[in-house]
């Protein structure tokens, strides 16, 4: 596979690519973090935000791509661990002093979200990742998971949302977080 | 609960499907309408719900995936040999920001172009080099990969933070966008140059000495991955550059202020010779100067 053509697979949300991307740069990458402090363990979580990254802007369809594939990766790594860094240089110098505010209820919240996600049947979990997530195009999502057109991805979406809808107001609700 | 017109438009806000015009006018209406700008908080948290379900998901989906371990063993033994100095540590080249800086900023607009000659620069301080891999959008990106808590990340957060502290969030670089060769093969030395150029410097050959061979006194071969030097080195202090670039490798010799090129793919002894070329010797002292 050339760049081209991994880059227009990956722009399709092709997996298999994005496995393919993440073996070739895989130690080119994780090097960059590891000789600039970082465990090996930091460096592969790292690598693999970047490359979710990557992977989030081309299937968006918002990356054109003109520059090599690795030099794109490479500075969302390097921006990262920047941040990552900084963080932990904050982290240390005011950990004594600023306790973390817990906001408890949307805590709460975001677990009722997770749990609901979970009770979606496998389609409409993926449609609406894909259609939120990755981005994609409703004939992507349409080719991606074998609809046998935008329509029909389009109405697939509109049904699977509302039914998460529902599912998160009446846990919701349940637990008086609506107004 | 809004009419289906907004549902739509506000579905569209959500997925990033709006311009940026339209974005600014849904927001301006958002000011001023309290149901809709609840909704829209109702919806925010199930958006991000599912972007961080679909990110745990590739997340796993990645960590799954077998990576070979490089080949094993090697650090220990480096340490062992103990006569050499290891020139560790990426240098940062001022041709890959350059090239950073050019492309990725503006949504790398232009192909990198194959350079011959680099202006020399120092590397640049983080701050000035703040590479932006893309425009506002990828921070966007980057900024959603941040917000999220990975589980690993919360554990392993204490035990490097020392370091951290200590070390200034400097990062060096080398540039990864040199995966093809270069089309015309130019002399030896000069493909070299292109290599180091590019690439980052470091080390992790394990050299062995050996002066007790009559017929080599100031050679070198690569045996099984192993530098092994001919002639009276351990007197002296020597210094291996390796430099990466994807597939190439270059490897130098720093002896007595004269620099050795090192062709990996020697498998008899060949003689050392100085290297001649200007431009990859200015090169080389950049480099070594850079070490810290």
């Amino acid at each position: 596979m050339n760049e081209k053509e991994i880059f227009e697979r990956i722009c399709r949300g092709d997996e298999k690519s994005l496995e393919f991307l993440y073996k070739k740069y895989y130690r080119m990458m994780t090097k960059m973090v590891i000789t600039n402090s970082g465990t090996e363990e930091e460096a592969r979580d790292i690598y693999q935000d970047a490359l979710i990254v990557f992977w989030q802007k081309a299937t968006s369809g918002k990356l054109v791509m003109t520059a090599k594939i690795s030099t794109y990766i490479y500075s969302i790594c390097q921006n990262l661990w920047r941040k990552e860094l900084d963080r932990k240089k904050r982290l240390s110098n005011e950990e004594k002093d600023l306790p973390v505010a817990q906001d408890t209820e949307s805590e709460e919240r975001n677990k009722i979200v997770a749990q609901c996600i979970e009770q979606l049947g496998e389609t409409c979990k993926k449609v609406l990742m894909y259609y939120y997530f990755e981005e994609m195009s409703m004939q992507d999502i349409a080719d991606k998971l074998g609809f046998a057109n935008t329509d029909t991805a389009k109405t697939k979406k509109y049904k699977c949302k509302k039914k998460l809808d529902e599912l998160i107001k009446t846990q919701y609700s349940e637990r008086d977080f609506l107004d | 609960m809004a009419v289906e017109r907004d549902f739509e438009l506000l579905d569209d806000y959500l997925s990033n499907r709006l311009s940026g015009e339209e974005r600014s006018a849904f927001e301006k209406k958002l000011d001023t309408d309290p149901e809709l700008k609840q909704e829209v908080k109702f919806q925010q948290d199930l958006v991000e719900g599912l972007r961080k379900a679909r990110m745990a998901e590739l997340k796993s989906l990645l960590n799954n995936i077998p990576i070979a371990p490089v080949q094993g063993g090697q650090s220990s033994t480096l340490l062992k040999t103990g006569s050499w100095v290891a020139v560790t540590g990426l240098v940062a080249t001022a041709l890959y920001f350059y090239f950073v800086k050019n492309e990725a900023t503006e949504e790398i607009v232009t192909p990198a172009p194959v350079v011959t000659e680099q202006p020399e620069r120092q590397p640049v301080s983080p701050e000035e080099n703040e590479t932006k891999p893309a425009t506002s959008e990828t921070k966007e990106g980057v900024d959603k990969v941040e917000t999220k808590e990975p589980a690993k990340a919360s554990d392993k957060v204490t035990e490097p933070v020392e370091r951290a502290e200590s070390k200034k969030p400097k990062i060096k670089a080398y540039d990864p966008s040199t995966e093809e060769p270069e089309g015309a093969v130019e002399k030896y030395e000069r493909e070299q140059f292109e290599i180091i150029s590019r690439a980052f410097v470091t080390s992790s050959i394990e050299v062995e000495t050996d002066n007790t061979d009559k017929k080599y006194t100031f050679h070198y071969v690569f045996k099984n991955g192993k530098l092994v030097l001919y002639g009276g080195f351990e007197k002296h202090l020597y210094e291996i550059l390796e430099f990466i670039s994807d597939d190439k490798r270059t490897v130098v010799l720093f002896y007595k202020s004269n620099y050795y090129l090192l062709d990996v793919n020697k498998s008899t002894p060949a003689v050392l010779s100085p290297i001649h070329d200007k431009k990859l010797l200015k090169k080389l002292q950049e480099y070594r100067g850079n070490q810290e």
